[in-house]
């Protein structure tokens, strides 16, 4: 019953099971240790608080070990070679690739310091010219419909308090345009 | 029953504001479950204070609408973008995002149309005939340990379906049901893996979490393709499935109405189950396996009509016990507490006219989205043609105001992003991020009804094994995890 979904395939016996291994293992035996903070019977249910997840952890570590066998035992046999297959590598571009990362994440670090009204329409701007969208004209009418029809909907209809910035001057701005959204 | 029902269509049309409301919540859910990054549970809950002034006839109403369309939009983001618009839509995605690659996308939207309606309708009869008397054997017969039984047949399903191996979809499956331990143990509310944080006492809320895992990973894998100039964008078709086609899944479309009600009906476990039981009985049945995973329409077909039958399925306990399914059924309960009610075995007496209001409105909806949907197919495809540098910026902005409103946390933005980027490594090496959300659901539940039933039965693990649901549902477990290594 196992299917292909849209996942994409992995490789053959490499230095990735390692890997995978490892981090099954090291978060298995992290969550095992952590769970002694909250060990011990408890007085309405004698297997205590831990003993769930101590049986999801050991079942994580078997299926994790079993996993790194059966690729093992594989390992022996040619490799079926998978047209869908796309590994986890980059084919240069890696400046663009790290700054699609990057630049989720300083959107969501700059929200609730310079606000929602100001952080937003400059990720729009900035993501579409970091995938690679050169028509400038087009990029900022788009995020001009988009940025207006996030402040139609949330702000002015359904007054969902979105950050307002905890920085000084951007907060003061972000105040004044509620004001006048509202 | 068809004099109520007469009863419940006057009241609705008679009154303009009623009227009105429901065409809102029609077009709100079609339009936030349409829209990758937001979803209809982020309406509800943007909406719920305001259910305050309207009357809770109207309130429940209008959720229970925007729960039909919702559901049934959220197969369109599914379908377009590999991003379902709700967890009931996760096993759209395997079969429905393979279409939207071969050029096939209005074919499986329409599918999704056809059967979310056709689904919905089923239930809503259903709901309409025997709400209390479906209530009251389902709870008779599901106690916690039939329950259990239940989450575990689901999770071996799940495990076997949308990852490259067994073993990873087993793997998925366990770290969503550890994800699920972080917060407050079941028994006596024992704070685990909180690290001291008030936010994680609450343990990690499923909507960033999926946010991130399918709409942030999306984005990021896109945008890796895009630099590596390996994205071709999908060919669009304005194609809906014949009648043929229908008529060929009859007996897997009949089936997983069967299976969507069925799951909607026991609290607590609703269509994500529900989508996930369906699609892999699809798999068990058919002559063409290999096929589900590659763009099968048949895969469509059984989680999109599960997820809409479980709909009506799901306010069966709610009206006639009190008992909400799900995320969006417990915000209909916040709806009724607002306005100081409580539904049980009495409120199709006390409250007659809200019951076939909304049953009424239910049908309405369902019937509605069938042909609103054979509009959006002929049109939503063309979403497809808008270049993906400028529809991606749009998904993370509104998935960051999905995930921020829920709580007005932006813990929960944080959430999302880590779950995005820990869904791409888990993507790329094959994993399957439904897989994990449904661990992350059902982790929970699963261990509440363990924990009662070993209470109930004074640690007695047999008891699993001579109640006949339960023993029933273990087993076939059993078998589906003994199958799926043998297939592997």
């Amino acid at each position: 019953m196992v299917t292909g979904f849209n996942n994409s395939p992995g490789t053959s016996f490499d230095g990735r099971a390692f890997v995978e291994l490892a981090l099954w293992l090291t978060l298995a035996g992290g969550a095992w240790y952590l769970s002694g903070d909250f060990a011990g019977p408890l007085p309405g249910y004698e297997p205590g608080a831990a003993a769930w997840p101590r049986f999801i952890i050991l079942l994580l570590a078997t299926v994790a070990i079993l996993q790194f066998l059966s690729k093992f035992r594989k390992a022996g046999t040619p490799a079926v070679v998978d047209e869908a297959a796309d590994p986890l590598r980059f084919r240069g571009a890696g400046l663009q690739i790290a700054a699609t990362f990057l630049a989720p994440l300083a959107y969501g670090w700059l929200l609730p310091r310079v606000g929602h009204f100001i952080a937003t329409p400059i990720f729009l701007i900035a993501f579409a010219l970091i995938l690679g969208e050169r028509r400038i004209r087009l990029v900022l009418l788009t995020s001009a419909f988009v940025f207006a029809v996030v402040l139609g909907i949330f702000s002015a209809l359904f007054y969902v308090p979105l950050p307002e910035g905890s920085w000084p001057f951007f907060a003061e701005i972000s105040h004044q345009i509620m004001s006048w959204l509202r | 029953m068809l004099e109520n029902f007469i009863h419940g269509f006057l009241l609705m049309v008679s009154d303009p504001f009623t009227m009105l409301l429901f065409f809102a919540g029609l077009f709100g859910g079609l339009v936030f479950g349409a829209f990758p990054g937001v979803n209809s549970l982020t309406l509800c809950a943007i909406i719920l204070p305001f259910t305050a002034s309207l009357t809770p006839s109207d309130g429940i109403m209008l959720f229970s609408v925007i729960y039909c369309s919702g559901t049934y939009a959220g197969a369109v983001t599914a379908i377009l973008f590999n991003i379902p618009g709700s967890p009931e839509n996760a096993p759209t995605c395997f079969d429905g995002y393979p279409m939207t690659q071969q050029g096939k996308a209005s074919l499986a939207i329409g599918a999704a149309v056809t059967c979310s309606a056709l689904g919905g309708m089923f239930s809503a009869v259903v709901m309409m005939f025997a709400t209390p008397l479906v209530a009251d054997v389902a709870v008779r017969a599901f106690g916690q340990a039939e329950i259990f039984a239940l989450i575990f047949f689901g999770l071996t399903v799940a495990g076997t379906v949308g990852a490259k191996s067994v073993w990873k979809g087993w793997l998925s499956v366990l770290f969503g049901l550890f994800l699920a331990s972080v917060g407050t143990d079941a028994a006596e509310g024992v704070p685990r893996y909180t690290f001291g944080s008030y936010y994680l006492r609450a343990g990690i809320h499923f909507i960033p979490v999926i946010l991130g895992f399918f709409a942030v990973a999306e984005v990021l894998i896109q945008g890796q393709r895009i630099a590596e100039k390996l994205r071709v964008p999908p060919k669009v078709s304005v194609e809906f499935p014949s009648f043929l086609t229908f008529w060929r899944l009859r007996i897997a479309i009949v089936r997983s109405m069967l299976i969507g009600l069925f799951a909607g009906i026991l609290p607590g476990i609703g269509g994500t189950l529900g989508s996930f039981l369906s699609y892999g009985e699809a798999v068990r049945w058919s002559r063409n396996r290999e096929r589900f995973g590659k763009g099968e329409i048949e895969g469509v077909v059984a989680a999109e009509t599960a997820n809409n039958a479980a709909s009506g399925g799901a306010m069966i306990p709610l009206l006639a016990l009190g008992l909400p399914g799900g995320a969006l059924t417990a915000m209909m309960l916040g709806v009724f507490q607002i306005h100081g009610m409580e539904p049980g075995p009495s409120i199709m007496m006390t409250s007659k006219d809200l019951v076939w209001v909304t049953f009424v409105a239910m049908f309405m909806a369902n019937a509605l989205i069938f042909v609103l949907g054979y509009v959006e197919t002929k049109t939503t495809v063309h979403l497809l043609r808008i270049p993906f540098p400028l529809l991606a910026p749009a998904i993370l902005v509104l998935s960051t105001i999905g995930a921020y409103s829920l709580r007005n946390l932006i813990v929960d933005v944080w959430v999302m992003y880590i779950a995005g980027i820990a869904a791409y490594f888990l993507r790329k090496w094959g994993y399957s991020t439904a897989g994990v959300v449904l661990g992350i659901i059902l982790g929970y539940l699963g261990e509440s009804a363990f924990v009662k039933t070993m209470k109930l039965y004074e640690y007695d693990l047999s008891i699993f094994l001579t109640r006949p649901i339960s023993a029933s549902l273990i087993l076939l477990g059993l078998a589906t995890m003994v199958y799926g290594m043998v297939r592997r």
